[in-house]
This record gives structure tokens, sequence and C-alpha cells, in this order.
């Protein structure tokens, strides 16, 4: 019988000797946690968790991010039959009790609209406008955060576009990442989705609780986690070498796992 | 025939004049929201004379919400739809007309800036409420929701509550919450009687928290435009979340680099 798959990347770079690469040293450290937290909830809710810990591509040549579109590639070449998949980052935990998110999507590619810095985000999505879509732009607040997205067999497609969109502008993404540091792959796909007429399914802000620090809930008592289900933390301010994220996932973790 | 109206609340409580900074910046207000009414054929209505002026048993926060039907029928106004919209609010010249939108619902913004102010309030008021289990996803912000005819009997009875348990809500709002006035016992009330609230209208019609959003700047990195995002990609720019003095300059430097579009 298919079942429904988590995808994560845990990439280990601790040897990585580019110039300000956000995978060096111990920034993954901390996602043993998320790791842990996912398989957990797969047990509870009858999926399977697939992580990756190598990279298919060197990431000189292609992105980390990018590459996570190469995941029915992977599925197929592993022999793993699956009904919808949910990739996660690394860096969220999921609550024990998280409903069963496979269950809200009509099958439709589903994501959670990102909240956050909308300069950032407005930005980002100008700069992209203008380099690679010809000015167009979509509703901004339909914009999602790509930490969390579930797709199915449908959407092969449109994974192989994605790809596709990255080969024909390697080099122009990499100078517009390089230049105005608004993302890597979120904005593009963004685009990618309205232009190439993705039916989607948004959920709410409880199932990929982004820049938590912003709304105040990032908060000692663990507020966040009594408003909703899938903590990303991201958006921490001087969160020099991930250090920040390793004390809140370890300490997220440690409450809702090992009370 | 029926019209649709704006109901524009403008108290002036002097007793706050100073934490305020004075109540310079309704002017600006105004002004987009009477342009922009002419422009759609909706009715402006600004409520400007209270209907009690001891503001510590009646904040302006909750006359806007108590009286409104009161008010509206007083003036023998036929009305079709009803957009009750705070006075630190701006419109954009070429907003859609919202009314068009509302499927004939409850319409409401989810308030999902600050979370913790929201939970704490949420908390604070569930005593009074019988330790209701409130859904804090559906949690909305008071100061843009547009209603019709249908919600007269929920008006009516927020009215009742008021009266009922004005001294419960005086010691929260000023005492023992201090997590705003009107909008978190709308909210459980909204839940309690079930009413059916439409949530999806685009944020961009309610701009709540613009400077958390950090939508007060511009694209500095293209640098071919420098419209404050906000005016750039928002519909209904609110003035709030900063501290209050401040909403005067905000809104007279907004209404600078905006207003030849009114004319």
């Amino acid at each position: 019988m298919k079942k429904n798959i988590v995808f994560m990347m845990n990439i280990k770079m601790g040897n990585s000797t580019l110039k300000g690469d956000r995978w060096l040293g111990n920034r993954s450290d901390p996602y043993i946690y998320s790791v842990k937290s996912w398989q957990k909830w797969c047990d509870n809710n009858n999926a399977d968790l697939f992580v990756i810990d190598e990279l298919i591509l060197p990431n000189q040549e292609m992105a980390i991010p990018w590459q996570k579109f190469y995941i029915f590639d992977m599925l197929e070449a592993n022999d793993i039959d699956y009904d919808q998949i949910m990739y996660v980052d690394a860096d969220t935990i999921v609550h024990p009790n998280c409903p069963n998110v496979f269950e809200m999507t009509d099958g439709k590619y589903t994501f959670v609209h990102n909240e956050g810095s909308y300069d950032w985000i407005l930005r980002s999505m100008e700069n992209y406008s203008k380099y690679f879509f010809d000015g167009y732009m979509f509703n901004w607040c339909h914009y999602y955060n790509a930490g969390l997205e579930i797709y199915n067999d449908t959407h092969r497609d449109f994974a192989k576009k994605v790809i596709e969109f990255y080969n024909n502008n390697k080099e122009n993404l990499m100078e517009v990442e390089r230049t105005f540091h608004g993302g890597t792959v979120q904005t593009p796909v963004n685009f990618l989705i309205h232009l190439e007429d993705i039916q989607y399914t948004l959920l709410p802000y409880q199932y990929n609780m982004a820049d938590m620090n912003r709304k105040e809930i990032l908060r000692d008592d663990l507020l966040f986690t009594k408003l909703g289900w899938v903590y990303h933390f991201s958006g921490i301010p001087n969160n020099t070498n991930n250090s920040l994220t390793y004390h809140w996932m370890k300490k997220t973790y440690e409450y809702l796992y090992e009370n | 025939m029926k019209k649709n109206v704006i109901w524009w609340p403008a108290l002036q409580n002097q007793e706050h004049s100073e934490k305020y900074g004075g109540f310079d910046y309704f002017q600006y207000s105004r002004k987009t929201w009477e342009y922009w009414c002419d422009k759609n054929d909706v009715l402006f209505l600004p409520f400007e004379n209270p209907i009690h002026t001891d503001f510590t048993k009646y904040r302006p926060q909750w006359q806007k919400c108590l009286y409104v039907f009161d008010e509206i029928d007083r003036l023998g106004i036929e009305f079709d739809q009803i957009a009750l919209i705070d006075s630190t609010a701006m419109i954009r010249w070429d907003c859609p007309n919202f009314f068009n939108m509302t499927d004939r619902k409850f319409v409401g913004w989810k308030d999902v800036d600050n979370l913790s102010w929201v939970y704490d309030s949420i908390v604070g008021y569930n005593d009074i409420f019988d330790n209701f289990e409130f859904d804090y996803t559906k949690y909305i912000n008071s100061g843009f929701m547009i209603f019709n005819e249908d919600h007269r009997e929920f008006f009516a009875k927020l009215k009742d509550l008021f009266y009922e348990k004005q001294d419960d809500f005086i010691r929260l709002q000023d005492k023992d919450v201090r997590k705003g006035n009107d909008q978190t016992p709308i909210n459980y009330l909204l839940q309690i009687m079930d009413i059916d609230v439409k949530l999806d209208i685009p944020f961009s019609f309610n701009l709540t928290h613009m400077h958390r959003k950090d939508m007060l700047g511009y694209n500095w990195q293209l640098n071919e435009d420098n419209t404050p995002l906000f005016i750039k990609h928002g519909y209904v720019w609110r003035f709030t979340g900063i501290p209050k003095n401040q909403r005067t300059d905000l809104m007279k430097q907004t209404w600078g680099i905006v207003k030849d579009n009114y004319k």
C-alpha cells in the first residue's frame, strides 16, 4: 500500500570551503532534533521518514535547496512507492499531536504563507520578477515559505520544470542570489507555482510557524508550543553560528518529547 | 436605494490626548476615505459625537461597536453592508471595492502580528466567558470589520454583554489584562454565537503593524522606485502597533507622498 512520505535534507557540510557557506561548520548540529521529532510523528501517522544526508550534486553546482526537487527521482531510485510527499526543513520541530496534514491537502500542492519580514519578501519578489519573470507579480499575500510543502505524483512534471528552470538560468540565479541575498529557491518557485498555474492549498500559520521571534512568541516558556504544530526556527536575531537555533530546538524537543 | 456604508469612528478622548499625540491624524484618514467612498458610491459616515462622554466607562473602542446600528437607524440610513474602519487607517486611492468580496458574510482579518499579545488577551478574558474553548486561529482584528443586517443580532448581544459585564471589562482592560478593549470580547462572542466569519480577503486590505512587517521602507536594492512598500503593495494602511504618539507624524508623511492621487 502506498504510504505518505516525510522528506528532509540533513546535509553535513562541516568540511565546506565555500566562503560564507550557510551550511559551514556545525550549522546542522541541531537538526537531529528535527529528524527525531518527525520520525515520531511519522510513526504516529502511518508515514515514512526519508532523510537525505548526502548531496545529489555538489553544492557549487546546485545549491542545496534546489536539490529537493529531485525527490521524485530519489524515491523512484530507492523503489519507494508513495502517496503524498511532505518536504520539511531540518530546522523545524513538529508537535507530537500535530494533526495529519496529509489529510488537509485536497490532493493539491500545499504550503503555508510566509509570515515574516515583508521587506525581505517584497524585495525578493521584485528583484526576481525583474531579472527572471519580465516584471510579472502575483498576490504577495500568498507567497509561501518553502520550509514545508506537500506534493504528490501529479507534481512530478512541475519538479522537472523547476530543475529545468534552474539549469537554464543557473549563472544568473547564482549572481542574483549573491547580489541581493533574497533567498535561493523559495522565491523562484513561488513564481513558477503561479506561472505554471499549479493549484494549491494554503494551510494556516500553525503548520509552519516561521519567524516566531517577530511575533513575540519565541519565549522561554515556549509559548509557541501552545499556539501551533510545526515550529520553524528561522529568522532568529543574533544567531551566530546557528547557536540559538541549537538552543531553541534542543529545549523544544526535550520539552515535547522527553518530559 | 440601499448603499454600502463606511462607519468611521473618530471620537476624541481628550484624557488620552497626550498618549495619542493628539488627534490630528484623523484628517489624513478622513481625506482618503472620503475620496474612496465618492469614487465607489459608498456613504462615508463619521462617528464623531459620542453617545457617552465618560470615556472611562465607555471607551471609544466600545462605543463604535455598541451603537453602530442605533446611529445608522437614527439617521434613517438604508444600508446594504457596513464597514467599520478605525480612523487609524488610510485607504489607497485605487483600492478595489471590498464590499464586492464579502459573500455577504461577516468579514474580518486574522490578527497574527503580536501573537503573544493575542494569547495573553484571550487567556485574560477566558474566565468571564466561562472558560469557553476559544479557537485562537480565528482571532480577528476589530479595527476593520464588514457586516450587514444579518449581524444586527450579534451587535445587540454584544451590547447586552457589555452592560452585563461592564465592570469586569473595565477592570480587565484598565488593570488586570491591559490587552485591548472591545476586540477580545468581540472575538469570544463571534465564536460563542458561531458566526460564519469570512477570513480570506487578503491582508493587503488590512495592513496592521506595518513596522513589524518591515513595510515602511522601499526596495533600495533596485533603487528604481522609492515608494514605501506598504503604499506600493497594500490597500488599507493601518497605523497600529507603533508608539501612538508617532501616529500623526507617520500619517502626515504618508499623506505627503500620496495626496496627489486623491484629486
